[in-house]
């Protein structure tokens, strides 16, 4: 039975702690969904997840399980699978019964084990291997094991604290391929802690952005970087290179590059942002086109990175290896409104 | 090849001392007990092993050597990691920790039994105030359970356990105790499948320390043991301080058969604690 996870104004401060750890924070995992919860190394995620976990207990607030309290029970009783960033898989078990780990506690009987650990074993792609020791697999490989150790009971929530930050990148990729196989094969409502913005993104169909110890944005990750929620957010996803001040108005920000179209909430003196890779080089007609002057290229092998100013304004930009563009060349640039977002500065 | 040398050459001094001092006084007295040594009438042969064996005082020792050491080991390891799984939770339970170790650890075996002695004889402490309230003791020391002797061991080495296991706990077992709890596993499913199995080579290895040291020493048995049956060390070094010049031959003799007893412990150890390692490291067997 997969379960959603409601996380109400969670406050943690450890002890003798001087500034608290997490501050009000709230979330909503819906059932069957995968959330990330991304922030630095300090924002508090680890500490989010012990918390759900049940391997702490925080200081104020309260974690749901399936509408339920469960702030009082053990982790025993929660219902869950836990990755963590180690495989941590038990030593004295071979691989078949570190998956069988989960079932064997719950007095699952032996045919079905058996049945379950073959299955898990396919589907993380270590048929034949249930009889090593863990000291036996490369690191992916208990990596792995621990994913389906986790899963074998079916819990209704998987927790997963940064699994792959110890694989080396190639092995990253594969990892997030086979969550979220496994995601759509188990179903398990999934929260997941990383530093790593790309594997929130690929893996998790809504981010969580925590900075500090609050939840600074809440969406879905294409939403996360074309409409940041702060500039810490901004700066924190790689976003805040164009951050032009200005003031907003419904439908309209006035800057020194004119008067741009935009969709946005904010009113009034607010930080214009606009990714490099979001603006568009070449001749064009209408809104949001502003003749600029290319003030330095530079050449990064896979893209260029171009620097331009307008009405005395510097604007980064980045564009295709082969764009035909030189310091001094006079070319319009197109800053499509879907990709502008505004923030209090 | 060379680097086999060079290590070689670089262990000689110690294996010189090691050969020299144990195998060279271990060699004398086994030949002083085959009769081929020393100021004896032993004729040459097994006759000392064989008139030390002879009856019921050697049978009665061995016995009584097996049950104080058995039981004095399976009672330090029992309270020893009890102790270290209720005390290492908490700062202050490792520092209570640590000073009982060192509370008890630096005091000679001899001045445990006397203090022993003076607690559990009949005209001990125990005795007398259990005499105030009207309770008659049965006796304690010199009794047919050497319960003094074992209590001696027990308090010297259940803190000795305590910080050894509490030291094997300082690895990853806390860690692989949480994954258990995230994985359904209850308390007592946790100590069982995953803490004590993690324990094992420590708890092992402390075993047969303690069992090899209380199998072969003298001063605790000879205080607060009886006059009869007495274990083999005692046995053996009334023999070897006899009148009759075929008492050395005899009380090396039981020396020899403790070594051996213990050695076969150790060889036993050897094979379990593979096993237990190989299963907690994951080698191969």
């Amino acid at each position: 039975m997969t379960t959603d996870i409601t996380v109400a104004d969670l406050d943690h401060t450890y002890p003798g702690a001087a500034t608290p750890t997490l501050r009000g924070v709230s979330l909503e995992v819906p059932v069957g969904t995968r959330t990330a919860v991304l922030g630095p190394s300090g924002s508090g995620k680890s500490t989010l997840l012990s918390i759900v976990a049940g391997l702490s207990t925080p200081t104020g607030g309260d974690v749901r399980l399936a509408g339920r309290s469960v702030l009082r029970q053990p982790p025993h009783r929660r219902d869950l699978g836990v990755v963590f960033q180690r495989p941590l898989l038990f030593p004295h078990l071979t691989v078949a019964e570190n998956i069988a780990f989960g079932l064997r506690m719950r007095g699952t009987d032996r045919a079905a084990i058996r049945r379950r650990v073959a299955e898990l074993l396919d589907a993380v792609s270590l048929p034949g291997y249930g009889e090593r020791r863990s000291g036996e697999l490369s690191g992916g490989q208990q990596q792995r094991v621990a994913l389906a150790r986790a899963l074998a009971a079916r819990p209704g929530v998987l927790l997963l604290d940064e699994p792959f930050s110890a694989l080396d990148p190639q092995l990253r990729g594969e990892m997030r391929a086979l969550l979220t196989e496994l995601h759509r094969r188990e179903g398990s409502t999934t929260l997941f802690v990383t530093h790593d913005r790309d594997e929130a993104t690929d893996v998790a169909d809504t981010v969580t952005v925590l900075l500090d110890g609050r939840v600074a944005q809440h969406a879905p990750p294409a939403d996360l970087f074309r409409r940041p929620a702060t500039l810490a957010v901004a700066r924190f996803l790689g976003g805040a290179g164009n951050a032009i001040p200005g003031t907003a108005s419904a439908g309209h920000f006035d800057c020194p590059l004119g008067r741009l179209r935009l969709d946005t909430d904010h009113r009034g003196a607010g930080l214009l942002l606009i990714r490099p890779a979001a603006i568009v080089v070449g001749d064009r007609q209408g809104d949001n086109v502003v003749p600029a002057t290319i003030t330095a290229v530079t050449d990064r092998g896979t893209h260029l990175d171009i620097q331009a100013t307008s009405a005395g304004v510097t604007l980064h930009l980045t564009t295709g290896p082969a764009t035909p563009l030189r310091p001094g060349d006079d070319t319009p640039l197109w800053l499509p409104p879907a990709h502008l977002s505004v923030v209090t500065p | 090849m060379n680097h086999r040398r060079t290590g070689l050459l670089l262990i000689l001094p110690a294996l010189a001392t090691v050969v020299l001092l144990f195998g060279g006084g271990l060699g004398y007295g086994f030949a002083q007990s085959l009769g081929l040594a020393g100021f004896t009438d032993t004729p040459v042969g097994l006759a000392a092993y064989q008139r030390v064996t002879d009856g019921p005082a050697f049978t009665d020792g061995l016995l009584l050597s097996l049950w104080i050491s058995t039981v004095a080991t399976g009672l330090a390891v029992a309270i020893g990691v009890a102790a270290a799984l209720a005390l290492r939770r908490t700062a202050a339970g490792r520092r209570t920790a640590t000073f009982l170790a060192q509370l008890g650890l630096p005091v000679p075996h001899l001045i445990g039994a006397v203090a022993i002695g003076l607690l559990l004889a009949d005209s001990g402490l125990l005795a007398r105030a259990a005499r105030t309230v009207g309770v008659a003791l049965p006796a304690l020391v010199a009794d047919p359970h050497a319960v003094a002797v074992i209590a001696e061991y027990v308090w010297k080495e259940a803190p000795f356990v305590l910080i050894v296991v509490l030291a094997a706990l300082g690895g990853p077992v806390a860690e692989h105790e949480r994954v258990a709890a995230t994985l359904g596993a209850r308390p007592r499913q946790v100590l069982r499948h995953v803490t004590l199995p993690l324990l094992a080579p420590s708890i092992l290895a402390v075993s047969v320390l303690i069992f090899a040291f209380t199998l072969g020493a003298y001063e605790v048995p000879a205080l607060l043991g009886r006059a009869y049956p007495q274990p083999l060390p005692v046995l053996a070094y009334q023999r070897f301080t006899a009148a009759e010049l075929s008492g050395r031959a005899e009380g090396v003799a039981i020396a020899l058969l403790i070594a051996a007893i213990a050695v076969a412990a150790a060889l036993a150890y050897t094979g379990a604690s593979r096993r237990a390692v190989g299963r907690v490291t994951g080698a191969r067997r």
